[in-house]
């Protein structure tokens, strides 16, 4: 009979998978990796492996942003790769994955990988390099604190430069405790440092304001925690009252609100666009009627608003493989689980990446000291404060850039960026 | 063609006639098969065919350990390495990876979500349903089974017990949707989806759920002891609780549908829910109970989820439904309904999950992944339809 067959040959391939299983070389354990079995202990005992002074990425994959994917791609680079230095995840919940999947692996050879991520929200990454399981993470920052900034200059009647670049914070656990090593950003034509706005004078506002805030999507941590930042910052300026919607990811909510806002007569807007395209019309005819905009995060199209102020992936990358550089000075054999490629963020996580990995960019590193009241470097973590509450989904979304508004799988992009404490 | 030619004059009554005796005669014998009972064993369980010629391909195009070309290619550029190495430690075999048992451990465990929520949906699926909720509803279970476990230090089994509830529950609401109100099982189970992927962010506050994540939770650092229990190679050293769960799940559903009045019923309502009605099958009851196994092991499915990620995440496993159905109709359950089996979709499962992990473990680019995958699935429906064609 059929099904009695079917039977017998599924327990046959059982039987034989065992076989196979019990035959074979164990995988793990054994394994005569230069690093392994010297450490228990890897905080302690733990040098940098000598591979030649090479930086070689072994093994990589697109994870989509997606923690499950990551665990399971991870899988794959261990069993194929002896020698395994450091993971680079694109974003946080990536290389979380791949640390508990080493772990379930094998939990030596996990001691002797070093996990580092990007995103540095503070109930992910932070949380994760203060507890060890991540070596390192670098902010994406939400420019909340500096568009709320920007807007009270703007209120007083002073100018504001028009692009404006965010830097980065590097979290390890040397210095998690003190909140964190600012790294300013690159030099850039026709851009200026988030810290020039610190320089200028503190505004005076003399009468309420009517702020109108809108957010594209709410839907991941990360814009969360930029709606959380721009309300703690805007506590500093009383005479700002903010109006804040969230579009819901729907690019024609926020053209409406954009438009409402208008109707409405208020004194700014701060929009962070989920598409460039279909917002350049609205933002321009806020323009037109008088009220400055402030655009975060994506831009859009053409210069028709009054300041842009992003992030920049490359420098973060750049910054992550600067790390790798400084912590395994004789090269090391990466594994890169990359965000969704087809994203901008991704893409830029990688170059940035590959460059800090030729030692480009080493200098700014240095800079030894942020400027004394940057509101990006977001002083402490303070886990729970930012976060609490809010932040209402996980993974998700996409890049930053336009064309990005498909489906809610890529995954968190952009995300990342701690409270800004003050 | 010239042959045409002279068939064309012919009366047209006779022709069809002919072709079709033609084709019944060609009909029987494609359906016994070849003679050869080996070979008439592999024409007739095309399932497992395909899941030895997966494997195979897995032998030939899986790199050696270190390396990182398919054997095939190594060895036809010669730069593959000897199968028996002298290393430090003594003779070694080197097998491509495929022949090793590290790679079905971690594939079995991978995949074993993933074959619980196909097992749950070939139950739905033979009673010509569809149950699209699945991989929320292991979203939602993820999040509820940390939840109880880290924030209220719940014993793991009251923790586990409450997750499968909760996905029971959202499975007999489908089932209720599906059969007392009469929606369409596409609607019913589509809001269903959306609706337990918010209530997973409701429960979390659309955080993930992780140690710590409250001032009042009971774990606040570290790994509850259950979830580093479950993800631990048990049996050997080679399977992990989790994978246990997932074969006896999928054991215990086989023989359900295979040996019970239920699983009759179930193949009865999925040929044809009107007749079955007729002959006295409880249609309705049958209906809900599997719409509510569907999300029982969806919540079993949720709970693996969570021990294996060490937190509840509330985007968990998101698009995995569609992969879900796709395990079931490889394996040759037709989503029409009433043909098919529990087992048909463990070999499917496997040969989807042994497809991933070769590509995996090549890193091919994702977008050749994706290719392959709709390749496979076209191939599966198309032997599918021609077998029903019968």
């Amino acid at each position: 009979m059929r099904a009695r067959m079917t039977w017998y040959l599924l327990t046959a391939l059982i039987v034989a998978g065992l076989l196979v299983a019990g035959c074979s070389r164990p995988e793990t354990g054994t394994e005569p990796t230069a690093t392994t079995g010297t450490t228990t202990q890897p905080d302690d005992t733990w040098e940098p492996p000598d591979r030649g002074g090479e930086y070689e990425i072994v093994f990589e994959a697109d994870c989509k942003w997606l923690e499950d994917v990551a665990q399971n791609e991870m899988n794959s680079a261990l069993s194929r790769e002896p020698e395994i230095d450091v993971v680079y995840g694109h974003n946080d919940p990536s290389a979380h994955g791949a640390f508990t999947a080493s772990q379930q692996a094998d939990q030596e050879r996990a001691e002797t990988i070093r996990f580092i991520g990007i995103d540095a929200l503070p109930h992910e990454g932070i949380t994760y390099v203060e507890e060890g399981i991540l070596a390192a993470t670098f902010e994406y920052p939400t420019g909340g604190p500096q568009a709320i900034r920007a807007a009270a200059l703007l209120l007083s009647g002073a100018e504001v430069p028009k692009n404006i670049a965010l830097g980065t914070t590097v979290y390890t656990a040397e210095n998690v405790g003190e909140g964190g090593r600012y790294v300013a950003p690159d030099e850039k034509e026709g851009w200026v440092k988030a810290d020039a706005l610190d320089e200028m004078d503190e505004p005076t506002l003399t009468q309420e304001y009517l702020v109108g805030f809108s957010q594209c999507n709410l839907n991941e941590p990360w814009r969360v925690q930029m709606n959380a930042d721009v309300e703690a910052a805007a506590e500093a300026y009383p005479e700002i009252q903010l109006s804040m919607k969230d579009a819901q990811n729907k690019t024609e909510d926020q053209q409406a609100q954009v438009r409402e806002f208008i109707e409405q007569g208020v004194d700014l807007i701060i929009i962070s666009p989920k598409e460039s395209r279909p917002l350049t019309e609205p933002v321009a005819e806020a323009m037109e009627a008088g009220i400055p905009v402030i655009v975060l995060d994506r831009k859009i199209e053409g210069d028709n608003y009054t300041c842009f102020i992003g992030g920049d992936n490359v420098l973060i990358g750049r910054q992550a493989g600067l790390w790798v550089r400084e912590t395994f000075p004789d090269g090391a054999y990466i594994v890169e689980l990359k965000g969704l490629m087809t994203s901008t963020p991704a893409q830029e996580r990688h170059d940035g990446f590959m460059q800090g990995l030729r030692g480009e960019g080493a200098e700014p590193t240095e800079e030894p000291n942020p400027e004394p009241g940057t509101d990006e470097e977001a002083t402490e973590p303070e886990p729970e404060e930012g976060t609490d509450g809010e932040s209402p989904s996980a993974n998700d979304e996409p890049a930053e850039t336009e064309g990005t508004d498909e489906e809610p799988t890529d995954g968190e992009t952009e995300t990342e960026d701690e409270p800004t404490s003050e | 063609m010239p042959e045409d030619t002279p068939k064309g004059d012919k009366p047209e009554e006779q022709q069809p006639e002919d072709q079709e005796g033609a084709m019944e005669a060609a009909e029987v014998a494609r359906r016994q098969g070849p003679r050869n009972p080996v070979l008439r064993f592999f024409a007739q369980n095309r399932g497992i065919t395909a899941l030895l010629a997966v494997m195979l391909l897995g032998v030939l195009f899986t790199p050696q350990y270190g390396a990182d070309t398919p054997y095939l290619l190594a060895l036809v550029r010669g730069e593959a390495k000897p199968l028996m190495a002298d290393t430090p430690e003594g003779r070694q075999l080197q097998p491509p990876l495929f022949l090793t048992s590290n790679l079905h451990a971690s594939m079995l465990y991978e995949y074993a979500e993933y074959g619980l929520l196909a097992t749950g949906m070939t139950l739905v699926i033979l009673t010509a349903g569809i149950d699209l909720s699945v991989g929320s509803v292991l979203g939602i279970t993820a999040v509820w089974f940390t939840w109880l476990l880290m924030g209220h230090g719940l014993p793991p089994l009251a923790a586990a017990g409450g997750a499968i509830t909760l996905g029971a529950i959202c499975g007999l609401a489908n089932g209720l949707l599906v059969s007392r109100m009469g929606l369409q099982p596409f609607v019913a189970t589509l809001a269903m989806m959306v609706a337990a992927r918010g209530g997973a962010k409701v429960i979390s506050g659309g955080q993930k759920v992780a140690p710590g994540l409250h001032d009042w939770f009971y774990v606040q650092r570290g790994t509850p002891d259950f979830m580093k229990w479950m993800t631990d190679p048990a049996v050997g050293g080679f399977l992990r609780p989790v994978t246990v769960l997932f074969v006896v799940a999928i054991v215990v559903m086989a023989l359900m549908v295979k040996y019970t009045r239920f699983g009759r019923y179930l193949y009865a309502i999925g040929g044809n829910e009107e007749a079955a009605r007729l002959s006295g099958v409880p249609v309705n009851g049958a209906k809900i109970l599997s719409y509510s196994l569907c999300g029982a092991l969806a919540g079993l499915a949720g709970i693996s989820n969570a021990c294996r990620l060490r937190l509840g995440n509330p985007e968990a496993v998101f698009t995995f439904e569609l992969d879900a159905i796709a395990a079931v109709v490889i394996g040759g359950t037709s989503l029409m309904g009433g043909r098919g089996s529990v087992i048909f979709t463990l070999i499917g499962t496997l040969i989807i999950g042994y497809i991933n992990k070769i590509l995996s473990v090549n890193a091919v680019p994702e977008a050749y992944r994706l290719l392959v995958k709709g390749l496979i699935i076209v191939v599966a429906v198309v032997i599918q339809s021609r077998r029903q064609a019968k």
